[in-house]
């Protein structure tokens, strides 16, 4: 650990996170603690490298590691790549504690500014390298003019903590962010914290899968910095064993007339604990906002946990804002009739979980990417169906 | 095709059915009447296999392959896959299952279970949209989520849509005609009769003699307390009709 971390952490008290206050209440303080001795820092900094090599069904691939970024060599002229090291993150906003993920932000900075007439499809993959226990990048996305639909996987594996600090601004842009974290290889845990800006009519639409992930905390910060820009966020979770996973949205509607729209579905088994945190700020000059947040929850085993807490907090007399949390279980009924039917049991939790995540699968514009998502979530979450299956009718 | 022998059943510690004895074979439809409460409906869940319903005594001889076997000692999903067909008093809402992926899933299941090839996607919509003319329901209810935002006559349509598709041997038809209009009853009578062979056993579960008006059944069984007190011909349900069930 650095020092300026250090300093930061660990000296000055008041930047601790506060297990009492509403920000961390349900924050699994204990299995993160298990996991500091973990962190670690790159003492050298990435080449970025431009290759033919990498294998992508997008127009281009980005792939991070704290040794190389890897870059498609069709991105080279709509790409500029700077590279920083011990970076430190200046926190846009005085009402975000980024306190756990300043933590780690030390390795390096990766600044991409992307421009494209034409609508480019990215996939984006954070590798560790062997041995190495921590991968702590923090990179910062400029998009300007541009329509981008960016694919961001985790491919780091192992007992890896995976700290990650993205920041976006969107310039008169559009940007399709599918994210997926957490599959059957995935690595331990996650620390993920993800500011995003919209500028001058963006559109920024996210889908966010959290698939069987042991640990993690995703917190996203939104803001609407101009009028009419529009923000969707969805989210599908799933965990099961003794798992935490943690989401925090901020969206900031800053100017008038912008729209914005939540929606987080969890499903938790065994003793996994999900968390969803959605906060909407309203801010006085941000008249005829239109924002919507939804949670909802399948609990299927009475030892799981799931805490929601969606927050509003609004400053302008004009808006239309609403927010609302159901948590339940899986119907016993809907299991009984697919069974009845000749479908055996897996198949059955299996399609009624797909169900479930279904509206928000539905997100994902892009048919191709929608299936691809729809088979890392079928093969990763199958054990949980096998498993549940073998418990139904006893 | 059918033998229950001396069947107890409980839910919750309660005994429902208290020595139920039937026999049903092939070719013939069987209609059970009787007052509510009296273990009709309890008798269909049990032949599904429904986990709530805990057998207590008695066995299910069902016919597979020529062989008998007992019914009780297959799982629920294993029972549809052998020709047993529950179409439902209140069939289930799916949100988010699309009726097509449901019927998919379950004809493919089928198919795996009988070693037939299964059908490409194009060639399965086709034959839906034809079963789906037998009941005169609108193709457009396969497109929406299963039995979702569904009428009573639609989502009884909907359960006789998937007994054509399945073909099973035995059909247990669960108060069908409850919550149906004149013309919806017509329609879902037609499509039952259409789907009456020689190979194929019926049993409908009915409160009222005109299910029975369209579909002409060759015994009528009355429930009492758990158990059948009566059997007769069809002119039985006429008698009930009349009478009631107190004199029995």
């Amino acid at each position: 650990m650095n020092k300026l971390s250090y300093n930061q952490f660990f000296k000055k008290n008041n930047l601790l996170p506060d297990p009492s206050s509403e920000r961390w209440k349900y924050f699994d303080f204990k299995s993160f603690a298990s996991q500091c001795d973990k962190i670690e820092y790159s003492q050298f900094k990435p080449e970025v490298r431009f290759t033919d090599n990498l294998d992508s069904e997008f127009d281009g691939a980005i792939k991070i590691s704290a040794k190389e970024i890897l870059v498609s060599k069709s991105l080279k002229d709509l790409i500029e790549i700077e590279i920083l090291n011990n970076y430190k993150t200046k926190n846009t906003s005085s009402k975000l504690d980024f306190v756990m993920t300043d933590l780690n932000f030390r390795d390096f900075t990766c600044r991409l500014k992307l421009k494209s007439k034409k609508h480019l499809k990215i996939s984006l993959t954070y590798l560790n390298l062997e041995n190495q226990k921590s991968l702590n990048p923090n990179i910062i996305f400029e998009v300007i003019d541009s329509e981008l639909t960016i694919f961001e996987f985790d491919e780091t594996v192992d007992e890896t903590l995976l700290g990650l600090h993205t920041k976006i601004n969107l310039v008169n842009s559009k940007l399709n962010l599918i994210s997926i974290y957490g599959s059957s290889i995935s690595s331990d845990s996650k620390i993920i914290n993800s500011e995003i800006s919209l500028q001058s009519d963006s559109f920024y639409n996210h889908t966010l899968f959290l698939i069987k992930n042991k640990f993690i905390r995703y917190q996203q910060t939104v803001a609407l910095n101009s009028d009419k820009s529009e923000a969707n966020l969805s989210a599908f979770n799933i965990s099961d064993e003794a798992s935490f996973s943690e989401l925090r949205t901020e969206v900031l509607h800053f100017e008038p007339k912008g729209l914005s729209r939540q929606l987080f579905k969890t499903i938790v088994s065994d003793s996994s604990k999900s968390v969803f945190n959605g906060r909407v700020f309203v801010d006085s000059k941000a008249q005829k906002t239109d924002s919507a947040q939804l949670c909802q929850g399948l609990i299927l085993n009475p030892r799981a946990e799931i805490n929601a807490k969606p927050e509003l907090e609004i400053y302008a007399d004009d808006v239309k804002a609403s927010h609302g949390a159901a948590i339940g279980q899986l119907g016993k009924d809907q299991v009984f009739y697919l069974v009845s039917r000749g479908i055996s049991p897996e198949t059955a939790y299996q399609m009624l979980a797909h169900a479930f995540a279904g509206e928000v699968l539905s997100k994902v514009e892009s048919i191709e990417l929608r299936k691809k998502c729809e088979k890392i979530i079928e093969k990763s979450s199958g054990a949980i169906f096998e498993k549940l299956a073998e418990s139904f009718g006893s | 095709m059918l033998e229950v022998k001396d069947l107890k059943v409980k839910i919750e510690d309660k005994d429902v059915l208290k020595g139920l004895n039937i026999k049903v074979n092939a070719g013939e439809v069987h209609a059970i009447m009787g007052p509510n409460g009296s273990g009709k409906s309890t008798f269909s869940k049990v032949l599904a296999g429904h986990p709530d319903y805990k057998v207590i005594s008695g066995q299910i001889d069902y016919e597979v392959n020529l062989k008998m076997i007992n019914l009780l000692d297959l799982e629920a999903y294993q029972r549809a896959l052998e020709g047993v067909f529950i179409a439902y008093q209140y069939p289930t809402e799916i949100p988010g299952v699309s009726n097509l992926e449901f019927l998919k899933a379950t004809f493919n299941a089928v198919c795996k279970h009988q070693g037939v090839e299964e059908l490409s996607e194009a060639e399965f919509e086709a034959l839906v949209l034809s079963k789906a003319k037998l009941v005169d329901l609108n193709p457009s209810f396969l497109y929406r989520s299963l039995n979702e935002g569904f009428s009573g006559g639609e989502k009884k349509r909907n359960e006789i849509l998937q007994m054509a598709l399945l073909s099973p041997k035995l059909c247990i038809l669960d108060e069908t005609d409850s919550g149906l209009d004149i013309d919806s009853l017509r329609i879902v009578s037609e499509g039952v009769n259409a789907l009456r062979n020689e190979d194929r056993a019926i049993v409908l579960i009915t409160h009222y003699q005109r299910l029975l008006d369209y579909i002409q059944p060759d015994f009528v069984h009355v429930f009492k307390d758990g158990r059948i007190v009566k059997t007769g011909d069809k002119s039985l349900a006429l008698e009930l009709e009349k009478k009631g069930y107190d004199w029995l």
